[in-house]
């Protein structure tokens, strides 16, 4: 069990509840915007218009299965209309790329490495069985303490605190062992 | 310039495995003693508190990140906030035919209502600006009735979150509109022990069995859980109303499914599967109940009557019927059981969004939907009520009045009433 969004708040326009769908369901989205743009650095960008798209249309939803369909449907046009139209935008990126700094300079290096390096620990969250899956995205995702998860999953502290242990082992146990980065 | 950052990377997994050579380890070195930070970013991979901290840290300043600018978007006009109202409309249709003749004039027309719908050009005055008040659209509230095998009864809407009783071998627990099954150690030699669920109308709720099955109740739908089997509950009967399930495989058992008896014999539909997905609809005064496979496989098989007992026995010998996905099997009237293969199955379980769909109901039939999805009273003030039937769609938020005005305007001969106060619909003469 998941804690849930306040549906009724979320279509009144309540922001709270709106930054809780956010905590929620953000890291997943941007990682499946990800999988349409490899570098391109656009899939925060598409995710992040995403949400507020979402967030125009809050008196639609009646179900959070509802908002999360809509929220992937959106990144989806986003991300195939993105593909569509990169062609054309290749030459700006590439002037932009050129105005940047170097990546060799060394904090943007050491920025880069440890933001691919957590990208690719968290990413593995999904590849976890369900159990665990669910524990590490309340804690992670949701912000949730191993005591409130706990208290949602009617289960003791020590079978959380454990799950999340083994849980973070495995995604290390994942990173360490994939050679393709 | 990539390069040198997945080298990086490559070297820290290397050292890490011990699978370093020493020239690759001494670059490594070279590079964590650059700065403190490279050090850190080590010992963040070793420790598992340090882990834990920096995968918080991490997921935080990106949803942060990101919330720093959504949040700016909101409070001024979005691209999507800024379009011209005309595009954000939402519609609701009903088609209408009255006699044959007719039909034969609009069977290819459809009648489309546009209802527009004031789009939040300021995010502060949403609320104000909701042109539809929640009590009066189809939205669905998540009310619902509980009897347990003693015969308590707890309405769930009204009691907080958390663990709520022991049943049969179960411990029953509600948070927002799920009530959850956990297994317990209990032991328990009662047969037959029964807790009931019922939606109120105008309410959805859903159960989670223990193993993960999962069943949604559509509005106005009562449903039987047999809790005195030993470790899961694998039989249901759906009294009245629809529900989806979603059955988690088990190979050794299966989940069995009973539908209400069909009027005219007493003939009862009991549904086998192993795991899958299916809808029923089987509401108590509908002469149809329909099965629809969503996905996986399933079988119907047809009983003379129906007795508890039978949810136990093996089905074998008994006339059944096997759906393949997209198949939906109509249990009519006199027992027997028709198939119509590839259905729009997304159509099908369209009320979990709140869409009331209709196709060819009649006037009545009409009325009773509105009563379940509004939770409104239908009086009536006359004994005819037109033959007419109206075939749509009704989007979650539209009001019930523009439902009333549709159908009136459909059905020139149908004449109503609504009184929002006492939430009563009156037919009139």
């Amino acid at each position: 069990m998941e804690k849930m969004i306040d549906m009724e708040a979320f279509c009144n326009g309540d922001k709270n509840e709106f930054r809780k769908v956010m905590d929620k369901y953000y890291m997943d989205l941007r990682f499946y915007a990800e999988k349409f743009h490899k570098n391109s650095g656009v899939a925060p960008e598409i995710t992040n218009e995403s949400f507020i798209r979402l967030f125009n249309k809050h008196k639609d939803f009646v179900s959070e299965q509802a908002v999360k369909s809509f929220l992937y449907k959106v990144v989806t046009n986003l991300s195939i209309n993105e593909l569509q139209t990169q062609k054309a935008r290749k030459t700006r990126e590439r002037n932009y790329c050129l105005s940047l700094p170097s990546i060799e300079e060394p904090s943007i290096l050491f920025d880069s490495i440890q933001k691919d390096m957590w990208t690719e620990l968290v990413k593995r969250i999904e590849e976890l069985s369900d159990g665990c899956k669910t524990i590490l995205k309340m804690h992670y995702y949701e912000g949730l303490s191993i005591d409130e998860i706990a208290r949602l999953l009617d289960t003791n502290t020590r079978n959380v605190a454990n799950q999340l242990y083994y849980g973070r082992q495995k995604l290390l146990k994942m990173f360490l062992n994939d050679t393709s980065s | 310039m990539l390069d040198k950052k997945h080298h990086i990377i490559h070297l820290i997994k290397k050292r890490l495995l011990g699978k370093i050579s020493p020239g690759e380890d001494a670059e490594l070195q070279d590079w964590l003693a650059e700065n403190e930070e490279h050090r850190k970013l080590l010992e963040q991979l070793t420790n598992d508190d340090l882990m834990d901290k920096q995968m918080t840290l991490f997921v935080r300043s990106q949803v942060e990140d990101a919330w720093m600018v959504v949040q700016k978007n909101l409070n001024t006009k979005s691209p999507e906030a800024a379009r011209p109202r005309h595009q954000t409309k939402k519609y609701i249709y009903i088609l209408g035919a009255t006699a044959a003749a007719f039909i034969i004039i609009v069977s290819f027309s459809i009648w489309y209502f546009f209802v527009t719908k004031q789009n939040n050009e300021d995010s502060r005055s949403i609320v104000e600006m909701n042109p539809y008040s929640r009590h009066e659209s189809a939205i669905p509230a998540y009310k619902a009735k509980l009897t347990l095998s003693n015969g308590n009864t707890i309405l769930l809407h009204t009691i907080k979150d958390g663990t709520i009783t022991t049943d049969g071998v179960f411990k029953l627990l509600k948070h927002n509109e799920y009530l959850y099954y956990k297994t317990t150690a209990i032991v328990s030699t009662d047969r037959n022990i029964y807790n009931s669920l019922s939606t109120l109308n105008g309410s959805h709720f859903r159960v989670i069995l223990p193993g993960g099955s999962i069943i949604n109740l559509n509005v106005a739908t009562a449903v039987k859980l047999d809790v005195s089997s030993i470790s899961a509950i694998r039989n249901v009967e759906i009294t009245s109303g629809e529900a989806e399930f979603s059955v988690t495989p088990d190979s050794k058992d299966s989940f069995r499914v009973t539908m209400p008896a069909v009027q005219q014999n007493g003939i009862t539909g009991i549904i086998e599967v192993k795991g899958t997905r299916f809808n029923v609809k089987a509401y108590e005064d509908d002469n149809e109940k329909r099965v629809t496979l969503l996905e996986g496989n399933l079988d119907i098989y047809t009983l003379p009557a129906y007795s508890p007992e039978l949810t136990n026995v093996s089905m074998a010998g008994y006339p059944a019927t096997s759906l393949k996905r997209g198949d939906q099997a109509l249990l009519q009237d006199d027992g027997k059981i028709s198939v119509r293969h590839n259905v729009d199955t997304a159509e099908v379980v369209s009320w979990k969004n709140g869409i009331v769909s209709f196709n060819k109901s009649h006037t009545l039939k009409m009325l009773k939907l509105i009563s379940r999805w509004y939770d409104v009273n239908v009086e009536f003030s006359t004994t005819k009520v037109p033959e007419f039937y109206f075939t749509g769609k009704i989007t979650p938020e539209t009001d019930i009045q523009t439902v009333i005005d549709i159908m009136q305007f459909q059905c020139d001969s149908l004449h109503m009433k609504y009184d929002s106060t006492a939430r009563k619909i009156s037919v009139l003469p």
